[in-house]
């Protein structure tokens, strides 16, 4: 029965199933109907349900009591014929439809039991058949086992034995890395015997080190039953050795692994070869790659074959960028057929190392010299040239330096005013050259093998100093030949017996040396002469001491000597005790009191006074400033004790040079100074003299200048008694009045006291001046003038002048004067308007500018060189002082006074004084 | 009619000395207005008032004598008292020619000064008086016809009325007329009032 054919049957059975109860419903309907006088209705019914519930199942008995019900229904009950129930019948029908329904079940359920009882049976049986066949198959596999083990283990035994014949190191170890097996061996190799090993766990026991990590090889083992590789292992020995392992897994016949035999091999010799191997390579590698030296080789057809990056990098090549390239690329174009010749004869001479000097071009155009040293050999079966290339550009280089120095040598030995001569152990002229000899009228060479005895017989000086020589002296001497002077040098030559084998010598013609030397001597003795004869005091004097102490400062980081000196004096009296006095005139002598030079070549100090201190500092700052120029007036003393005033003048040599011979030139002022210093009193007696005359001139306009203030308090006293004397007394008014008549009161004993200042026969004093405010003073003593001769006075003071410095009443009276000049020169002016205009400004240069500008009468071009001169002047009672002694003035204190004709009309005084200067008065 | 407060102009260049003359000036209870220069006291404008002037000779610009002819050539009547540091005679001459009232020297006496203040002005006052009295007498004198003004300079050359009446060609009844509208319209109370009026005016007779 073929499974296909199953439902098939299954639906045949279904339709004879619910057929059957079909069938017996309909039966029952027809017997009911024939018999239905002699049994109850339902009986046969019944009958049909349980038939087809039994044999057709659960199925077919509903459709069974279904039909049945159905039939019943139409068949038997009132009304008939119809499915329509009343409520009576319908009682019944549901009793007998529920009642068959159970029958049907249970009959349905009962039949169902059998069956399945059945089936079970059945079952059981079959069961205990096939189990009872399965068994003795076992067995007898069973048997077939255990035979075939048997045989394995004898074979196994067999093989055993076998690889215990074996070098290799073999064992086995269980899954378990216990060693179950260890042969001989691996007794050999790791020095543990079989009963030792096995047992133990391998791993441990070789202190296996695994290339990756046991679990991944584990899996590799069990995935493929193989594993292969190299372990490093430790030996009873404690030593370590590489060994090949191979791996195999052994499984059973389930295929479950049960044991690994490993074979190990020891490499450890060839790994040690390996690695040596691989060292050497490298060295040689690295001798290749790093050596400073180029690496070439090249095939037959001068392709490059390799080179060392030292090699590509000195041509600016990559090692790329040659390999694969004719080598000849790289070579000097000139030079590259003698390149291929050279190659082409090392190829045919295998094994002989040539080599040649060719000029290689880097890729940046430079040309290089470089020396190669080849070797053509066969490399697999190819013959390849070795090259071995060296720099040799510097070479070169000083080889081609070397033959020029040579060429200029000998064109420099051919045109030398000297004489380069050699001669023989018998005074035989070897060697005669050099352009000296034209003056002795000898061409170069002339006198080679003639005898020195011969050539020079007339010349003692000669013969005698060549024998000197030829006795094997060294030695430089001076002779005259032909009224020509020579300086020559003789050497004698030693052969290697240590034998005079002859001599060399220089001759340099000194004829003009000589000469010069001669009008040297002549021009010291000049000069001397010039030193010590002349009227002034000249030194010559050391100063290096000074210098290095200049320079020992100065590299400790002092600049400003200015503010050192200042601030060590000991260091300034110091260096005074560093100067040499090297020599020193006759004038010196005299002036400083000597009897001889000797009194004075010692130390400065006997002629320094506190004073002269000061100038030495000045001294010093200009050595260390590098000045070549010092002069400076300063007072010294000579040996009697007498202070002589003078003007000293100091001429370093400009620096580097040493301060070795300094020239001191000392010129007594004294008398000058006495007779500025006379010539001074008397220009102050004259100041004083001319402000007096100028201050009577202006007699009238000073009693003004006092009248009025009087005149202001008497009246004002007038006033304040008049204001007490009021009934009541306005003490308000007498008030006002009273401090009136103080403020007047002091107005006017203000202006004595500036008329007592410009009175004053002070000696001339420096303070800060504010010009501004001493031309205001001047202004408030002459206003009087000013308005008594009716002249309108403009005042332009500048408000940023810079102070000055200066006597206060003398730069008044300079102001004063040239306001009078100015006020009288408009006297006769009566047709245009008398103007003064007073300026202040700062000039151009920084400085501060007086003017005053007058609109009188002007200046007369044919007096204007004659201004400024004393006794000169236009005015009838006149003395001609007054610009005469103001241009001193204002001189003295560093100004200028100068005077200039208006455009329009009248005349401008000018003067400046420096900002601020100290100046001596 | 009272008369306006009496004013003494100071003009001095120096501060101290006008500031000392105000407060005298004012202690005797005047007004005074003070000037630093002639130009200043040129350009002030001054009150109808009288007036003196107190003057410095010496002042920049424009001087204390120059003023004074300015003055009076511009026909300003005001009594000058100069006042001087340095004064010299022929500078004093020569302001007193030209009509001052004093010429101090400074220092002065309080007392010189303030006397010749009070006489300055009086004398202003009174020619300020005698200003307006012609004012007021030419006022009359011109309200006369031609003929009235003919008549009264034959009246008062003391000519008769018949004399009168022949030279100007007319009866001595209409001098007559003439005469005493002549009389009337100038206020006069006589003969020699008219004659003095006259004077005053510088009418004179044509003939």
């Amino acid at each position: 029965m073929s499974k296909a054919d199953l439902p098939k049957q299954r639906v045949i059975s279904a339709i004879s199933r619910y057929g059957l109860a079909l069938l017996c419903v309909t039966a029952a309907v027809l017997f009911t109907k024939l018999l239905g006088r002699f049994i109850d209705t339902t009986t046969l019914f019944f009958a049909a349900v349980i038939v087809s519930a039994w044999f057709g199942g659960k199925g077919p008995g509903l459709l069974a009591v279904l039909l049945a019900t159905l039939a019943i229904d139409y068949y038997f009950v009132t009304p008939l014929y119809t499915l329509t129930v009343d409520a009576t019948k319908a009682l019944r029908l549901i009793i007998f439809a529920l009642s068959s329904l159970l029958i049907s079940s249970v009959s349905a359920a009962r039949k169902r039991a059998e069956a399945s009882l059945r089936d079970a049976r059945t079952e059981l049986e079959t069961e205990v058949q096939e189990r009872t066949a399965a068994l003795q198959r076992a067995n007898e596999e069973l048997q077939a086992e255990v035979a075939e083990r048997r045989r394995a283990e004898a074979a196994l035994r067999e093989r055993v034995n076998l690889l215990d014949l074996t070098h290799d190191t073999v064992f086995v170890r269980d899954m378990n890395d216990v060693i179950t097996y260890w042969n001989r061996g691996a007794a050999e190799l790791y020095g543990w015997t079989s009963e030792e090993a096995v047992g133990q766990v391998s791993h441990q026991l070789t202190q296996t080190i695994f290339p990756t990590p046991l679990a991944e090889i584990t899996r590799e083992l069990l995935d493929t039953g193989r594993w292969e590789g190299e372990l490093i292992h430790t030996k009873r020995d404690g030593t370590q050795v590489v060994v090949a392992s191979r791996w195999a897994l052994q499984r059973d016949e389930q295929g479950n692994p049960i044991a690994v035999l490993e074979t190990n091999n020891d490499i450890t010799a060839r790994r040690q070869a390996e690695e040596r191997l691989r060292e050497s390579e490298e060295q040689w590698r690295a001798v290749f790659e790093n050596n400073p030296t180029m690496y070439f080789m090249a095939d037959a057809a001068g392709t490059v074959l390799s080179v060392n990056p030292f090699g590509a990098e000195q041509l600016g090549y990559t090692v790329d960028e040659l390999v694969g390239h004719p080598v000849l690329n790289v070579f000097y174009e000139a030079d590259r057929e003698a390149v291929q010749r050279n190659v082409a004869a090392c190829l045919a001479h295998p094994g002989r190392t040539m080599s040649w000097e060719f000029r290689k071009v880097r890729k940046d155009g430079r040309v290089l010299w470089v020396r190669e040293t080849a070797k053509a050999l066969l490399m697999k079966n190819r013959p390849v040239v070795l090259i071995v290339c060296e720099d040799i550009t510097e070479r070169k280089r000083a080889e081609e330096e070397l033959e020029k120095t040579e060429q200029r040598l000998r064109a420099v030995i051919a045109n030398a005013p000297i004489i380069l001569f050699a001669l023989d152990r018998s005074g035989v002229f070897t060697l005669s050259e050099g352009r000296g000899l034209d003056a002795l009228g000898l061409k170069p060479g002339q006198v080679v093998g003639q005898s020195v005895y011969d050539v020079y017989r007339d010349v003692p000086q000669v013969l005698s100093d060549v024998r000197r020589a030829l006795a094997g002296a060294s030695f430089t001497e001076i002779v005259e030949v032909n009224d020509l002077v020579y300086q020559t040098h003789y050497v004698p030559l030693f052969n290697e017996q240590g034998e005079v084998a002859g001599v060399n010598g220089v001759a340099i013609n000194i004829t003009e040396r000589k000469r010069a030397e001669e009008s040297l001597r002549e021009s010291e003795r000049r000069y001397r002469y010039i030193f010590e004869t002349a009227g002034v005091s000249i030194w010559e004097e050391d100063f290096s001491a000074v210098q290095a102490a200049i320079d020992e400062l100065k590299a400790r980081g002092v600049h400003d000597f200015s503010q050192y000196t200042a601030a060590h004096p000991g260091f300034v009296r110091r260096a005074i005790t560093m100067v040499k006095v090297i020599d020193i005139n006759e004038a010196t002598v005299k002036l400083f009191g000597a009897q001889s030079k000797d009194e004075l070549l010692a130390s400065l100090h006997n002629f320094f006074l506190p004073e002269t201190e000061e100038v030495f500092a000045g001294e010093l700052v200009a050595i260390a400033e590098g000045r070549t120029f010092f002069e400076s007036e300063t007072v010294l003393q000579t040996l009697k004790g007498d202070k002589l005033t003078v003007l000293l003048t100091i001429t370093f040599p400009p620096p580097p040079a040493r301060l070795d011979s300094v020239l001191v030139s000392i010129m007594d002022i004294t008398e000058r100074k006495r007779a500025e210093e006379a010539l001074r009193k008397a220009q102050q007696e004259l100041a004083h003299v001319a402000r007096a005359i100028t201050l009577g001139e202006m007699a009238a306009s000073i009693a003004h200048e006092i009248n009025q203030p009087l005149a202001a308090v008497i009246t004002n006293s007038n006033a304040c008694l008049r204001w007490l004397a009021a009934s009541p007394p306005d003490l308000n008014e007498a008030r006002a009045a009273l401090e009136r008549i103080i403020r007047d009161g002091n107005r006017a004993s203000e202006v004595i006291k500036r008329i007592r200042a410009l009175l004053k026969k002070a000696t001339p004093q420096k303070t800060r001046l504010d010009i501004n405010e001493v031309v205001r003073e001047a202004i408030a003593l002459i206003r009087s003038e000013v308005t008594r001769n009716q002249v309108r006075l403009q005042t332009e003071l500048a408000p940023d002048l810079p102070p000055v410095s200066g006597d206060r009443v003398q730069l008044q009276q300079v102001i004063l004067n040239l306001m009078m000049n100015g006020i009288e020169a408009m006297n006769k002016i009566t047709h245009r308007p008398r103007q003064m205009c007073v300026r202040t400004q700062r000039d151009r240069s920084g400085e501060a500018l007086v003017a005053v500008r007058d609109s009188g009468v002007g200046l007369d071009p044919q007096n204007m060189n004659r201004l400024f001169n004393s006794f000169f002047t236009t005015k009838p009672e006149g003395m001609g002082m007054g610009l005469s002694i103001s241009r001193s003035i204002i001189e003295a204190h560093g100004g200028r006074l100068w005077a200039t004709p208006n455009q329009d009309y009248g005349a401008t005084f000018h003067f400046t004084l420096p900002a601020g200067v100290e100046c001596e008065l | 009619m009272t008369e306006p407060e009496a004013i003494v102009y100071v003009v001095d260049d120096d501060a101290s000395m006008r500031e000392a003359l105000e407060s005298l000036i004012r202690s005797v209870g005047l007004k005074v207005t003070t000037f630093i220069s002639a130009q200043d006291f040129l350009r002030s404008e001054r009150p109808d008032a009288p007036a003196c002037l107190v003057l410095d000779v010496r002042l920049p610009g424009l001087s204390g004598l120059d003023l004074q002819r300015e003055l009076t050539q511009a026909g300003i009547q005001l009594p000058v008292i100069f006042i001087t540091g340095h004064g010299d005679i022929p500078m004093t001459v020569r302001a007193m020619k030209a009509g001052a009232v004093e010429f101090l020297t400074k220092p002065f006496r309080d007392q010189d000064l303030l006397d010749a203040i009070g006489q300055a002005l009086d004398r202003d006052r009174a020619a300020r008086h005698q200003r307006a009295e012609l004012t007021e007498l030419r006022g009359r004198y011109e309200q006369l016809t031609p003929r009235e003004r003919e008549v009264m300079g034959l009246v008062v050359a003391g000519r008769l009325n018949k004399q009168i009446a022949a030279a100007l060609g007319t009866s001595e009844i209409t001098i007559k007329i003439h005469r005493s509208q002549v009389m009337h319209k100038m206020q006069a109370d006589s003969l020699a009032d008219l004659v003095r009026m006259a004077e005053k005016l510088g009418v004179s007779a044509e003939y």
